[in-house]
């Protein structure tokens, strides 16, 4: 059963992508799917967010290293993710994400 | 070039579909034969179809003539007739072919050296049956292309789709094709030669390999990325306990400390003296630990809630000898879960002391 979390939809990109790594080597998770989430009733005085899914892993060992990569041109899309299989990469998400409070589209990978 | 892509095709579907998997193979001879009267019946074909569409044989064919053919005169309609029926012909085989490939890929899949058996096969056996010099070199070039391609696949492809998945994939590649086929043969030859009829038949035979499955799944796939709509989610309420507030050195500190056991993970997996340096330093790094008041509670619960680990904690905090007598990856293991039990947010500062520890001892 993975477990939610909300991020602030304000980090910084590479802010972000740390706050997921921290997350899971803390909890010995891995990420497993990462998307923006405006609320409608504010938190902390914030309404967006990116909700992420984490599911726990047997081993410490198989804790991913996340690369977070932004989308400018859909088009790149299979040239990224190939490149990412390539190294090792697996694909976690492809979504809009809040990042310094705009939506963006990004591409989540992570290799163990 | 009308008769090397009917060679290429009468080749590989006769010699494929003449040795499936699973079944008695068809002696080589045999197999030879077999498709030597199919491509002198296909080559009989191709020369009615000339002399009904133009009148005249459009290559030499020795001891040949349109009037021995029984087709002395131009005569479009016969024409037609005819390359539908080399359509038919074909279609045929290359159908009978993929109906055993698709079988023999849901009950051998564990053999994923199939296809490549069988292309190597078949374009082994039409190199030695091939007359025209540049036939063989088609071939032989197809040849070398699926032994180039072999490795990688073998390795990857069936840890990455499923069977079911790219023969989906081929099958809707094939409809595909064979719609267009269907539709373009109501068209007068001037309009659908049989030319472009062989072009076809060439792209389904194709579409119904595991190459090209692959390919067009990975092109669909991508597409279906490219062409996604995303947007955001739309949530009215969220739990505040589910938001995460780390401070900046609280989360660099975390992702460094995990930075730092992939290090001595690798350390530990190396040879002896890189193996014995970690477990040092781990040990050390679990004393520093100990030592500092804020980790003492964290410390005993965890003796508490994971006995399993007390004996070696104790063993750490013991005397030199029974303290260097923990493994490594031990030790690992319990700074790991004195980590994981300490809060990211109320104990941050044990978190950037945990990183320190880490620092230290490097």
């Amino acid at each position: 059963m993975p477990t939610i979390k909300f991020h602030s939809g304000q980090l910084s990109l590479s802010d972000l992508r740390d706050e997921c790594q921290a997350l899971q080597e803390h909890d010995k998770t891995k990420l497993v799917h990462l998307q923006g989430a405006q609320v409608e009733n504010a938190v902390n005085n914030q309404t967006k967010f990116n909700q992420a899914q984490y599911a726990g892993v047997a081993q410490f060992s198989l804790i991913p290293e996340l690369t977070f990569i932004k989308v400018d041109d859909p088009g790149k899309i299979p040239s990224i993710v190939a490149s990412q299989l390539a190294t090792g990469g697996m694909l976690i998400f492809d979504e809009i994400l809040f990042v310094e409070g705009k939506e963006q589209r990004m591409l989540g990978f992570g290799k163990v | 070039m009308k008769s090397l892509l009917l060679v290429a095709i009468a080749l590989s579907t006769l010699v494929l579909t003449g040795c499936p998997k699973g079944k008695p193979n068809v002696p080589p001879a045999i197999a030879q034969r077999i498709a030597k009267y199919e491509l002198d019946r296909f080559n009989r074909d191709l020369s009615s179809y000339d002399c009904a569409a133009f009148g005249a044989l459009t290559e030499p064919n020795a001891g040949v003539t349109c009037a021995n053919l029984g087709v002395p005169n131009a005569d479009p309609a016969r024409a037609k007739l005819i390359r539908d029926r080399v359509i038919d012909r074909l279609k045929a085989n290359i159908d009978a072919l993929y109906n055993d490939f698709e079988e023999q890929l849901f009950t051998r899949r564990a053999g994923s050296n199939l296809l490549f058996d069988i292309t190597e096969l078949g374009s082994a056996a039409a190199i030695n049956i091939t007359n025209g010099e540049r036939a063989k070199n088609i071939i032989s070039v197809a040849l070398a292309a699926f032994k180039g391609g072999r490795k990688s696949l073998d390795e990857n492809f069936f840890k990455e789709r499923t069977i079911q998945t790219i023969i989906s994939q081929m099958q809707a590649s094939r409809a595909r094709i064979e719609g267009d086929i269907i539709q373009k043969r109501g068209k007068e030859i001037g309009e659908y030669s049989l030319d472009e009829a062989l072009g076809d038949l060439v792209n389904y035979f194709y579409a119904g390999t595991l190459q090209k499955g692959l390919q067009n799944l990975a092109k669909e796939a991508g597409q279906n990325a490219i062409n996604a709509e995303k947007r955001v989610l739309q949530l009215k309420n969220i739990d505040p306990g589910s938001v995460v507030n780390l401070t900046p050195d609280v989360r660099g500190a975390s992702v460094m400390i995990g930075k730092y056991r992939r290090l001595f993970l690798a350390s530990l997996k190396g040879t002896p003296a890189q193996k014995q340096e970690a477990n040092e330093k781990l040990r050390l790094i679990y004393l520093d630990i100990t030592k500092n008041e804020g980790f003492k509670p964290i410390v005993e619960k965890i003796k508490k809630d994971i006995p399993a680990l007390k004996p070696d904690m104790d063993k750490l905090e013991g005397t030199e000898a029974e303290s260097k007598s923990v493994a490594g990856d031990q030790t690992m293991e319990i700074i790991s879960e004195i980590f994981r039990a300490t809060d990211l947010e109320k104990q941050g500062n044990l978190v950037v002391a945990l990183k320190g520890f880490f620092d230290s001892r490097l």
